[in-house]
């Protein structure tokens, strides 16, 4: 009998994985009441003020962080710490931000990563999320010893992941994202494990390693296609704006290449661009969530990267193309 | 040499000596005999079961005619387990084999059976290229805290325009 049980413990487990994919109906919000709900969602991320511990996972690592926030009107304080593997820290005084990592490579940051992490990971806009996704509204949960309201944010095509997030209902702060890969499986996730709201004591703000400042790019992205001298670039997939295009060397390539990024506001996506490469085909892969196409055109390759699905990267490979 | 084989039985004897008292026990079959003897008699005042005679010679036989085996085989499951399982198992060795899996030769149809994968030599040996890649993206679009990400960005080195 024991067994039995042993045998079909398994099945109960990928049972219960799907389980709540489908129990969770859910109903769809109109965009004026989702708009509200993602301001007071932003808002309580910005304002409150709380202590706690999270854990991120994503992939295959998983890692716990400490965060202390102290939001105002004026001046909006957090400091972050890992609390596993190498040491690193992050304090932010409004749009000042000091990092320290264990590597010393020159880091700069834009104000979408500043305004991305968890619990803030929304843009400060809702509309820029409404526009490509849907709010539904699913059940009630307990995240962290605190009841929670599940929303789904869904895509409004084919270009994206849905994502889910749980938000503290006396509060409006979000204790649990987690992004849905394909076939809804969770890719990533973000939760509090603990959480204190309200005052305490400030010298928990205090850094505990030597930070250095570093510079902060002001970078909202622009909603027309980019220019590039060797490229013609139309049809991009709908939704996504360009944020900022870099020249690297990348690690084995002689060549330097053109990488563009391109954001709607919850992914982005990577598009890099440089000179045929003799043994490569058009080709597709993907691990979980990030997917990757590449694509070669008259003596020229243009290879995309995101976590979006399969449609969205062929979109976007095939929005270049060689100017003739 | 008999308080050195009473000595190991207790497990006193010093290491640097085993080696040499093993030898020995080989060479003196009065000795090899003495040590079964005592175990014999340390397990019937211990109300052990005591084991056939003869059982030593047996066992001995039976172990020489047994073929060397590497690695041991798995235990079988039953096939509709098997089956469910596949899933789990596939989602699993992508998130253990990671970054060496990436870019296959074909267009790609969605869900790659992992079997195809590994056994995709060229697969793996243009892992570095697609990490590079990666590390690029996710130094962009990644969380700068996030373990994995710093490993990532040390890949490549990069200019703004």
């Amino acid at each position: 009998m024991s067994d039995l049980l042993d045998r079909l413990k398994p099945l109960v487990l990928c049972i219960s994985l799907f389980l709540p994919v489908s129990a969770w109906a859910g109903s769809e919000l109109n965009n004026s009441d989702a708009a509200i709900l993602i301001n007071r969602m932003v808002a309580a991320a910005k304002q409150a003020d709380f202590q706690g511990t999270f854990m991120h996972q994503h992939g295959d690592s998983t890692e716990t962080f400490r965060i202390v926030h102290v939001g105002s009107e004026l001046l909006e304080i957090e400091r972050r710490e890992s609390l596993d593997g190498p040491r690193r820290e992050y304090v932010r005084k409004g749009d000042q931000i000091s990092i320290y990592l264990p590597s010393k490579r020159p880091v700069s940051l834009d104000r979408r990563f500043s305004s991305k992490l968890f619990p803030q990971h929304l843009p400060e806009t809702a509309e820029a999320v409404l526009l490509n996704y849907k709010l539904k509204k699913l059940g009630m949960e307990r995240v962290a010893g605190l009841n929670a309201q599940v929303f789904e944010l869904e895509p409004r095509d084919v270009f994206r992941f849905p994502m889910r997030l749980w938000m503290h209902t006396d509060s409006g702060l979000i204790l649990k994202s987690e992004r849905l890969g394909p076939y809804s499986q969770p890719v990533e996730l973000f939760v509090f494990s603990n959480l204190v709201l309200g005052k305490f004591d400030r010298a928990l703000l205090n850094p505990v390693n030597p930070l250095r400042p570093v510079v902060v790019e002001s970078n909202q992205g622009v909603a027309s296609s980019p220019v590039e001298p060797l490229w013609q670039i139309e049809h991009l997939p709908r939704g996504f704006r360009f944020l900022k295009s870099i020249q690297r060397t990348l690690l084995g390539k002689e060549m330097p290449v053109v990488q563009h990024l391109y954001s709607d506001g919850l992914v982005t996506v990577s598009v890099f661009l440089e000179p045929a490469v003799a043994e490569v085909k058009e080709a597709a892969s993907h691990q979980s969530a990030m997917h990757m196409y590449v694509r070669q055109i008259d003596g020229k390759m243009v290879t995309v990267l995101g976590e979006v699905p399969a449609d969205a990267v062929k979109a976007f490979a095939y929005a270049f193309n060689p100017r003739k | 040499m008999k308080e050195k084989l009473s000595a190991l039985m207790d497990g006193e004897l010093d290491v640097s000596e085993i080696d040499g008292l093993l030898a020995e026990m080989k060479r003196k079959p009065e000795l090899s005999n003495a040590w079964y003897d005592w175990h014999q008699a340390s397990d019937s005042l211990q109300e052990h079961p005591l084991l056939s005679p003869q059982f030593m010679q047996r066992f001995s036989a039976r172990l020489a005619e047994e073929p060397t085996v590497v690695a041991p085989q798995r235990l079988k499951r039953s096939s509709v387990m098997k089956k469910l399982l596949v899933p789990l198992t596939a989602a699993a060795s992508i998130a253990f084999v990671g970054v060496a899996v990436w870019q296959s030769n074909t267009v790609l149809n969605i869900a790659p059976s992992m079997v195809a994968v590994q056994s995709n030599h060229k697969v793996v040996a243009k892992a570095p290229a697609v990490r590079a890649y990666l590390a690029a993206h996710s130094q962009e679009s990644g969380n700068v805290l996030a373990e994995r990400d710093i490993v990532y960005a040390n890949f490549g080195t990069e200019t703004v325009r």
